[in-house]
């Protein structure tokens, strides 16, 4: 027998109070695991999930965070489009490794899973560093090809060979008529692609109502480029001659060309591109900083190094919003820590025999005010632990809730390394708490207390 | 006990010994290896707390040298006096004792009216209390010299106290009781413990919890407590005060004989004539405390 079981069997007697102060500092411990949880997935998700590209081309309108939700994390709509032959250029440009077209903005009929129309190149960029796409099937070949994340899989049971029709977000939402083909299903990957649903951009570019009257388009390119529009028009001649014979088509005559032919370049767009340069680090920071340069002397479009947005979205809003949790889940741990000082100071009344007895028995007054204390430090460490196990039960358990809420994906059983500090805290606050009633102990009148 | 202090003895002439032993060796080493110097230290300080742990535990011809006598005496009080200060400030003389002895292995029956103060007695003679003055000694230790630590751990060591309400404490089984007056010694013996128990007739209600237990039980779990540290002293405060008539007669008896088979000096405070008739030393508190004659 030692002061530790001594310490034990004195809670344990009082059960039902040392369960319940317990299960306060347990609460408290198991929300700020809680939050810690959702920190670590957050900031692991706004980190690295942008972290593959080195620069996202998007619309001069808009700010470089509404892009980079949009095209990345698919949490917004695109503002607007850059043309097709833009996004050509870029590609043709040195020192560019991949440069990957993506349209945003639909969403399935089922499930309502965002679409991204792209082209076959996005699976061979590592989703986050290190770490490459891995398909179930082909994967984007033809133009009614699509590919599902995952978690769409799951959610809508799809799998390769299924079938499915978008829904056209815009001012009048419909559901488009074409069916596109799950050609492909990605391996788990943590991030937004797996609540995406990659169809070829040829076949976005083909469905109807993704593709604008020429005219409205050789206007858009005119001023895009600084070119006029005469010339424009000079270089989609043969391209505009088609289209005109299409306008004096009757609605069945044009049901009979739909499908059959690729798009005019003049009629693409795309919501923003993927850019990775070839090189090492260092000449890829040179470079997205020098397009960032570039870019921002014009109006055509903007640069946007994805990570440094999502940092100072972390920073400036997310950030501050953990923080007042994390305050938050400290004031209740501070308020079960009080709780545990009632607790303690109240037992002292009635305890006060229990200790003159063992004073008696010889116990130092040293030793009572220790097994006051070390009492204060066990309710603290049993409810801690209680309370990393729980948090961590909690988010099991909260996981696939949020995860289909919102697409976070998050493992329960990620460790902040805060959870560390978690418990010497709770020690701490444990004896600044039981201080007060072991001083009780200590000069507890051994005499008086035998007697009452 | 005599067999405790011969221990002391040996462990006090193996202390001086070593630091005899130590003292050659450095004569012998001074002029080598510079490291021995630490080994010399440490055994210092050993050496040391030897002679703290023996300044303690003073041994058989300290005590009878102390006393200039022959006869062990387990305890004597010398002009002890204690008064309690009143709520309106007066001063209320509690014990006025001018001699009471007791010889090692002696049992005593202490009897007087009640509020005649024999529980500030049992208390000053623990060390629960100190006098206002005069002398507590225990086999030779004037305990109310001691400071207050050195009290705790004399009382833990040497004094076995028996309550005439247990004191047991509830959260504990009637081992945990046992060994947690080993505890506070710094000596718990598991198997003691037990075999303190069986002695005591309890050894299949190890486990029980003093509410699991009757009141006969219970006041025998206690006496196991007090006997845990093999103490020279046993105080016991009408142990027999809360018990029924049957289980009277086997707590007395089981207190007496226990302090018998170990040597165990017994100081039994009563009100009770059939408790005290029992014992061939009755002493009368009035008798003896001046408070009381002149109360």
């Amino acid at each position: 027998m030692n002061l530790f079981s001594i310490a034990y069997g004195s809670l344990r007697q009082r059960w039902l109070s040392s369960t319940l102060t317990g299960l306060s500092v347990a609460l408290g411990v198991s929300l700020m695991i809680a939050v810690l949880v959702l920190n670590s997935t957050v900031t692991r998700l706004f980190r690295q999930t942008g972290s593959g590209y080195d620069i996202v081309v998007g619309p001069h309108q808009g700010s470089g965070l509404q892009i980079v939700l949009s095209t990345i994390y698919r949490v917004d709509r695109a503002v607007n489009t850059l043309p097709w032959r833009f996004y050509e250029e870029l590609a043709a440009r040195p020192n560019v490794q991949y440069a990957i077209p993506v349209n945003v903005g639909d969403q399935t009929e089922v499930g309502n899973f965002p679409i991204v129309g792209t082209t076959p190149q996005y699976f061979l960029v590592d989703y986050v560093p290190g770490q490459k796409f891995r398909v179930k099937g082909n994967g984007l070949r033809g133009t009614w090809d699509a590919v599902i994340g995952s978690e769409v899989a799951r959610r809508n049971g799809w799998d390769v060979g299924s079938q499915f029709k978008m829904i056209h977000s815009g001012q009048d939402d419909h559901v488009h008529d074409e069916l596109f083909t799950v050609q492909g299903v990605l391996a788990p990957t943590g991030t937004p692609n797996d609540r995406s649903v990659f169809v070829h951009i040829d076949g976005f570019f083909q469905l109807d109502d993704h593709s604008r009257p020429w005219q409205e388009m050789v206007t858009r390119e005119a001023i895009f480029f600084g070119e006029s529009e005469a010339d424009v028009i000079t270089r989609y001649q043969e391209d505009i001659e088609e289209l005109r014979k299409h306008e004096n088509e009757t609605p069945e005559e044009h049901a009979h060309h739909h499908h059959h032919g690729p798009v005019s370049t003049l009629l693409k767009s795309v919501s923003s591109i993927l850019i990775v340069f070839e090189g090492n680090e260092i000449q890829k920071s040179g470079l997205a900083l020098k397009w960032q340069t570039d870019f921002s002397d014009g109006n055509q479009a903007q640069a946007i190094n994805p990570v440094r947005v999502m940092d100072q979205l972390l920073r400036n809003l997310v950030g501050n919003i953990q923080l007042a949790f994390l305050y938050l889940t400290g004031l209740i741990i501070a308020v079960s820590g009080i709780g545990i000082f009632v607790s303690i100071y109240n037992s002292m009344s009635d305890r006060k025999r229990e200790i003159a007895i063992m004073r008696a028995l010889g116990a130092r007054r040293g030793t009572v005010f220790s097994l006051i204390l070390l009492e204060s430090m066990l309710l603290c460490l049993l409810g801690g632990i209680s309370g990393i196990l729980l948090g961590h039960g909690l988010v099991f358990v909260a996981a696939p809730i949020i995860e289909a809420r919102s697409g976070l994906l998050i493992d329960p059983l990620a460790f902040n390394s805060l959870e560390l500090v978690i418990v010497p805290v709770l020690l701490v606050m444990a004896t600044f708490v039981g201080f007060l009633p072991a001083r009780t102990a200590y000069s507890t009148d051994v005499a008086e207390a035998l007697q009452s | 006990m005599t067999r405790g202090c011969r221990q002391e003895d040996d462990r006090f002439f193996g202390c001086r010994v070593g630091a005899e032993r130590h003292r050659n060796g450095f004569r012998k080493d001074h002029h080598s290896k510079n490291e021995m110097a630490s080994e010399r230290l440490v055994r210092v300080e050993v050496v040391c707390k030897d002679v703290r742990e023996t300044a303690r535990r003073p041994s058989l011809e300290e005590i009878f040298h102390r006393t200039g006598s022959t006869k062990l005496m387990s305890l004597l009080l010398k002009n002890v006096k204690k008064s309690y200060r009143e709520p309106g400030g007066g001063v209320l003389p509690v014990l006025d004792i001018p001699e009471f002895e007791v010889p090692q292995g002696e049992q005593v029956a202490l009897i007087g009216e009640s509020g005649g103060g024999k529980t500030t007695l049992l208390n000053v003679i623990s060390g629960i209390s100190t006098p206002d003055s005069g002398e507590v000694k225990i086999q030779g230790t004037d305990i109310s010299q001691l400071v207050e630590q050195a009290r705790d751990r004399f009382r833990a060591e040497r004094i076995g106290i028996v309550f005439q309400t247990f004191h047991l404490l509830p959260a504990f089984s009637a081992l945990d009781n046992v060994l947690l007056g080993m505890t506070f010694s710094g000596k718990a013996n598991r198997a003691y413990a037990k075999e303190l128990l069986d002695r005591v007739g309890l050894g299949k209600r190890l486990g029980h919890r003093p509410a699991q237990l009757s009141v006969g039980e219970q006041q025998r779990v206690s006496v196991a407590r007090a006997l845990a540290n093999k103490p020279a002293l046993m105080l016991a405060d009408e142990p027999t005060a809360s018990v029924d008539l049957a289980n009277q007669d086997t707590i007395l008896k089981l207190l007496r004989e226990t302090c018998n088979e170990n040597d165990v000096t017994l100081v039994l405070v009563t009100h009770s004539p059939a408790v005290s008739e029992q014992f061939e030393r009755i002493e009368k508190l009035s008798d003896f405390n001046k408070v009381g004659v002149s109360a």
